[in-house]
């Protein structure tokens, strides 16, 4: 049946169905996944910042610190996760298995960033977050060389510190 | 003489383009359509159809039923929604712009 459905299609070729998107846009930038990464790791700055609880004496300022506490450890929760989506959709909608030449190990570098974004969320770490943007960078890298374009590390600029990838 | 002859048969062969109904369809996949499926029913959730693109009519999509919107029109949805343009776009779709379900693949 199946032979003979495509031994028709050799005589008369099937029309065509699309699946598409209709915004191909073919925009994919590896940036947004790294300001994500960047900003895990300031939330973490700041929560180590903050210091210790000044406890319920002082209802003010306790009120206060428990409030910078909840809305940095939220932005971090939100980073980490637009980390991870980001990543997700430049990794499964980008790249093509031709570029698996180019970047053998990027399907490991992936899995690490979908693990250190987890681990970024769970807990106050500083390190992991900083593991995270070394991961996102070396993404950045395989990213760009995909697509031929030469990069640098260039300072964020920014009061975080740590480096963006960039095309040179 | 192909074309004659099929145009007698209600199936359609069509090929598909596109990542829309990943993992379910790969780009390049030949499907056979029956279009004589909803002549005497109606589309069901979760019914992978050819359907004219009701924007452009020349056009035909592949989609996926998604629910029931209304007398005789119908969502459809990508399976895979980041790289699909569907019933989100372009809103429901009428039953006489369905040409058929997909029967198989080859």
């Amino acid at each position: 049946m199946k032979a003979l459905l495509r031994l028709i299609d050799r005589i008369s070729p099937p029309e065509t169905v699309h699946a598409h998107c209709d915004i191909p846009c073919g925009i994919y930038d590896p940036h947004l996944a790294q300001i994500g990464a960047l900003t895990c790791i300031r939330m973490n700055q700041l929560i180590n910042d903050l210091g210790d609880s000044p406890g319920p004496g002082d209802k003010k300022k306790n009120d206060a610190w428990h409030s910078s506490l909840g809305r940095y450890i939220t932005v971090k929760e939100e980073h980490a996760e637009l980390v991870k989506r980001e990543v997700r959709i430049i990794w499964g909608d980008f790249f093509k298995p031709e570029h698996l030449e180019k970047s053998p190990d990027l399907h490991a570098t992936v899995w690490n960033i979908m693990k250190g974004g987890s681990k970024v969320r769970q807990n106050i770490d500083l390190a992991a977050a900083e593991e995270l943007l070394a991961g996102v960078q070396k993404f950045a890298e395989a990213f760009w060389a995909a697509k031929g374009v030469k990069t640098q590390r260039v300072p964020s600029q920014q009061a975080v510190g740590g480096e963006l990838v960039v095309p040179a | 003489m192909l074309r004659t002859l099929g145009a007698l048969v209600p199936l359609g062969r069509y090929r598909v383009a596109g990542r829309s109904m990943t993992p379910a369809l790969i780009e390049g996949e030949r499907v056979l359509v029956n279009k004589a499926a909803y002549w005497f029913a109606t589309p069901r959730p979760d019914d992978v159809v050819v359907l004219r693109d009701p924007r452009a009519p020349q056009r035909l999509l592949i989609k996926r039923i998604e629910r029931a919107a209304g007398v005789d029109e119908w969502l459809v949805a990508g399976d895979n929604p980041d790289a699909s343009t569907d019933s989100r776009a372009f809103g429901p779709v009428a039953r006489d712009a369905i040409v058929g379900k997909v029967w198989l693949r080859y």
